[in-house]
């Protein structure tokens, strides 16, 4: 498996997950939507610690680009999907419908967005600036944080 | 190579927001137009018949296709337009001075204004597509989304020419009808239907969380399509009535393909929330689909509804196509702005009240349902227009009242020192 498909796979996860939690919020089941919400911010943010902490630096740092080319930009938009973050926890908890709803838009485009940059772009840099470590890159991958 | 969307390379909100008010401006012209001619008009050829048409596809249509690109291009291509500050506002003088001017030609039969009409609005299609194909090249991308774009501005090329040429027509200097129906067939089974899809390989994915459009679909329906608009030119210049044909069933047949993938990805979407967006996105294909049967059967059977067929295509395709992907695109975007600029206060779901986006949408399905009555009463088009007009009005004002929020919240901007 490349970096590539390991970090598209995590994307559609995370997708599956917002879905999940909004389906179970059109059906008026609150604690289900808050749970399967909850994964799906858990499982977000320990992607993009993955990206900050350990894949951006190793790409910033063997294809010379630095830190303000376009790993800069996807720093800036994991903080855009942050703030949206707070707002979503509010709107869950206070089982607020249609605010969660709206809320979850506005993440799903933003991520979208997001993870097409990244996949079309991104990744296929890191397989090709990182293709003679990718076996123990994706072995770490597999157990960050764990 | 890749450069992303820093705010710097992103076109500031301002642009795409003036397209789109500009072309709901001329949706209101285009109601009020229809409600003044309506009832004098029987044919296709009659000159307010091309002036309001034109209103409505380059003063409507076009309007919201460039601002949409200049937004959207370096998303889906992570390259940014040059210069684009300053090369909208061209193309946008240009576009407008060259609408009112061609229309102006047409509804006084005006030599002049016609000439005037026809240079601008080349000059304008023609340097959007020379800084959109440039936009493209410097990518250094060529996937099957890539291929589709250039595929859509080569037949927009074709289509200006053959529009240029037919209104050398209009002085004799050539058979008209022939270089408008090669015109008519490049902008709409070309430059527009290709557009449309390869923004809907993305879009639809995307917002809806549905599966990719099949592969075969991405890398080959834009050749098939091509190949299809250059027999349909040969045989209307050589008058070879089975090409001809052939040309124009198969042509609708891949709308057709399309549109039935399109309900199916829609149908298998994983955000199953029906919103509106979702609703106008069927009605769309569903009236892609009938528009298509009707050419072909009109073809085939040799009858004359060339206003049916253009009222379903125009205002019963694409129109609520459009219509739904402002109302994504225009929140997300004041959202995306405000965030950018590390205003977090500003939400999605404030930006176009969803009472009001609802409102005017039921007004369009309202007028569209009158308008289905006007063969059996012809003075219901007055009441249909009266309706779209409403409609229309209400369109601006949501578009206004997301400007407004922008405004508002932008001023809570913080500047580092």
């Amino acid at each position: 498996m490349t970096i590539k498909d390991f970090m598209t796979n995590m994307h559609r996860e995370c997708d599956h997950l917002l879905t999940q939690a909004e389906d179970f919020l059109d059906n008026g089941k609150f604690d289900e939507a808050l749970a399967k919400y909850i994964a799906f911010k858990n499982e977000t943010l320990h992607h993009f610690t993955m990206e900050e902490e350990y894949l951006f630096p190793m790409l910033e740092e063997k294809s010379g680009m630095g830190s303000q080319g376009p790993t800069n930009v996807m720093r800036m938009e994991h903080a855009q999907a942050k703030s949206l973050f707070e707002k979503m926890d509010e709107a869950y908890k206070a089982k607020e419908k249609d605010r969660a709803f709206s809320l979850g838009e506005s993440m799903n485009i933003l991520l979208q967005q997001h993870n097409l940059k990244e996949e079309q772009m991104l990744y296929t840099m890191m397989n090709s600036a990182l293709a003679e470590d990718a076996e123990e890159i994706v072995t770490k991958l597999q157990n960050y944080g764990h | 190579m890749f450069q992303g969307l820093t705010l710097e390379q992103a076109p500031p909100y301002i642009i795409p927001i003036k397209f789109y008010l500009t072309a709901v401006l001329y949706l209101i012209a285009f109601s009020i137009m229809t409600f003044t001619y309506a009832l004098h008009v029987s044919s296709r050829y009659e000159y307010e018949v091309i002036a309001i048409t034109h209103i409505f596809t380059i003063g409507f249509i076009a309007h919201i296709m460039f601002g949409s690109l200049f937004q959207m291009l370096p998303v889906m291509l992570s390259t940014a337009y040059t210069n684009v500050v300053k090369n909208a506002k061209t193309i946008h003088i240009f576009l407008n001075i060259g609408i009112i001017a061609f229309v102006i030609g047409f509804l006084l039969n005006s030599t002049p204004f016609l000439y005037l009409g026809g240079i601008l609005l080349a000059l304008s299609f023609l340097y959007f597509c020379f800084l959109s194909l440039k936009t493209i090249f410097l990518s250094e991308a060529f996937n099957a989304l890539v291929q589709n774009f250039v595929a859509s501005f080569v037949a927009l090329l074709i289509a200006v020419v053959f529009g240029f040429t037919a209104l050398l027509g209009h002085f004799g200097f050539v058979d008209t009808i022939k270089y408008g129906n090669i015109h008519i067939a490049f902008m709409l089974f070309g430059w527009v239907f290709i557009l449309i899809i390869s923004v809907s390989y993305k879009i639809i994915p995307m917002f809806f969380v549905a599966k990719e459009f099949p592969s075969f679909l991405q890398k080959r329906l834009y050749i098939i399509q091509l190949i299809l608009l250059f027999l349909f030119a040969y045989a209307q210049m050589q008058e070879e009535s089975l090409l001809l044909l052939a040309s124009k069933i198969l042509l609708s047949s891949s709308v057709i393909i399309f549109a039935i993938f399109s309900i199916k990805r829609l149908k298998q979407r994983k955000r199953a929330r029906k919103d509106i967006s979702v609703t106008l996105w069927y009605f769309a294909m569903g009236n892609a689909i009938l528009t298509s049967l009707l050419f072909i059967f009109a073809n085939l059977l040799h009858v004359n509804i060339s206003f049916y067929i253009g009222f379903f295509a125009l205002f019963g395709t694409i129109y609520p196509l459009i219509n739904a992907m402002l109302y994504k695109i225009i929140p997300f975007l004041t959202w995306f702005h405000l965030s950018s600029n590390m205003v977090f206060d500003a939400e999605m779901g404030n930006v176009i009240a969803k009472k009001n986006m609802t409102m005017q949408i039921n007004l369009y399905f309202f007028s569209f349902f009158l308008f289905l009555f006007v063969p059996f009463l012809h003075s219901f088009i007055l009441l249909a227009t009266i309706v779209f007009l409403f409609s229309s009005l209400l369109l601006f004002v949501n578009i206004i009242h997301a400007k407004k929020y922008y405004n508002e919240y932008i001023k809570k901007k913080v500047v580092f020192e």
